[in-house]
């Protein structure tokens, strides 16, 4: 074999290891993405990342794309990727794990090879437990209305509020219902539960068990980062998510006006 | 008993029910798709009723013996 033939065979394999850290970046930026991460954390653990692979790497994060070109470390070849979300859920335990191995990475504990097998076993982690979900939330929204001055009449209204308004949104979403209208649905029975406390007469504050049934529905997430995108210049990605979070919260306000005006109750 | 009292039980009896029957669906869809039925009642055969370990089965194959 002549120099030159090896020259070629050293140019496609740099060419390769570009093509294969694209890949695996705008896939880990699109789970990160989805799984409900900010824009400056994905920067920068992908940046964090690609350092550690000698690469450069130039990144826009759309609400439902990311856009990435990896260079090499002369800047003489690139490659280029346009990659949907993936749309995951928000989670905190996949953000958790894919920051953890972005700092793996960029420590040198793990190698290409190994990064890719632990994001592959990063992405096949289950969702938590939906029973165990509708419980805690329950459990949540019930101390939610302890803070807010409720006695423990009204924590068990919010309680069961919570619960059976939980699991209509669960058994909706199962069924592929629009989110939107899950939200309507979820709000105006969980709604109609929480004043069961000025209906029938039970416990001394039966307004805090009305207003805190259905906080759980509030997008707190999507409005967290929208703020922080706001305050990182991605100023796209932050006003799509506030208005989702907004028509979101629209929703879930159409549901509980629904439920107060069936209740008979006055809005001031 | 009051008007809203009444919209109010129609409503929440009407969502519980409806979780209820849903629940009861599926459990029962899954126990019929499940291979290990557990039989409560049941006719059974002699041999099955009084078959003891290392008794000889006529239907076993010779050959495997």
């Amino acid at each position: 074999m002549t120099p030159k033939n090896y020259d070629l065979m050293a140019d496609e394999n740099r060419s390769s290891h570009i093509k294969e850290v694209c890949i695996f970046l705008s896939d880990y930026a699109s789970w990160l993405l989805g799984c409900g991460a900010t824009c400056i954390r994905i920067e920068k653990n992908i940046r964090r990342m690609a350092d550690a692979f000698d690469t450069h790497i130039d990144v826009s994060i759309m609400p439902s794309h990311i856009h990435l070109s990896v260079w090499n470390s002369q800047h003489t070849e690139s490659y280029h990727t346009i990659k949907r979300v993936h749309k995951s859920g928000i989670s905190f335990d996949i953000n958790t794990q894919l920051s953890k191995l972005s700092w793996e990475v960029a420590d040198g504990k793990v190698d290409f090879n190994q990064a890719v097998y632990l994001f592959q076993q990063v992405a096949s982690i289950r969702p938590t437990n939906r029973w165990v979900v509708l419980v805690l939330a329950s459990f949540a929204n019930a101390s939610f209305c302890r803070l807010f001055g409720g006695d423990a009449t009204s924590m068990l209204i919010v309680f069961l509020a919570t619960l059976v308004g939980y699991r209509v949104k669960q058994v909706l979403l199962e069924e592929k219902a629009d989110v939107r209208f899950v939200f309507i649905c979820s709000a105006f029975i969980s709604s109609v539960i929480g004043a069961s406390g000025h209906v029938f007469g039970w416990g001394e504050t039966p307004e805090v068990a009305i207003a805190t049934s259905v906080l759980y529905l509030i997008p707190g997430i999507p409005y967290i980062n929208s703020v922080s995108d706001m305050l990182d210049g991605h100023y796209i990605c932050a006003f799509s998510r506030f208005m989702d979070a907004a028509i979101l919260t629209a929703c879930l306000s159409l549901g509980l006006c629904g439920g107060l005006l069936l209740m008979n109750l006055s809005w001031f | 008993m009051t008007e809203t009292m009444i919209t109010w039980i129609v409503i929440v009896s009407l969502v519980v029910v409806v979780l209820l029957l849903r629940g009861i669906g599926k459990f029962c869809k899954s126990y019929r798709s499940s291979k290990h039925r557990v039989h409560i009642i049941e006719f059974g055969s002699d041999n099955d009723i009084f078959f003891c370990p290392g008794d000889k089965n006529d239907d076993d194959d010779p050959e495997e013996l």
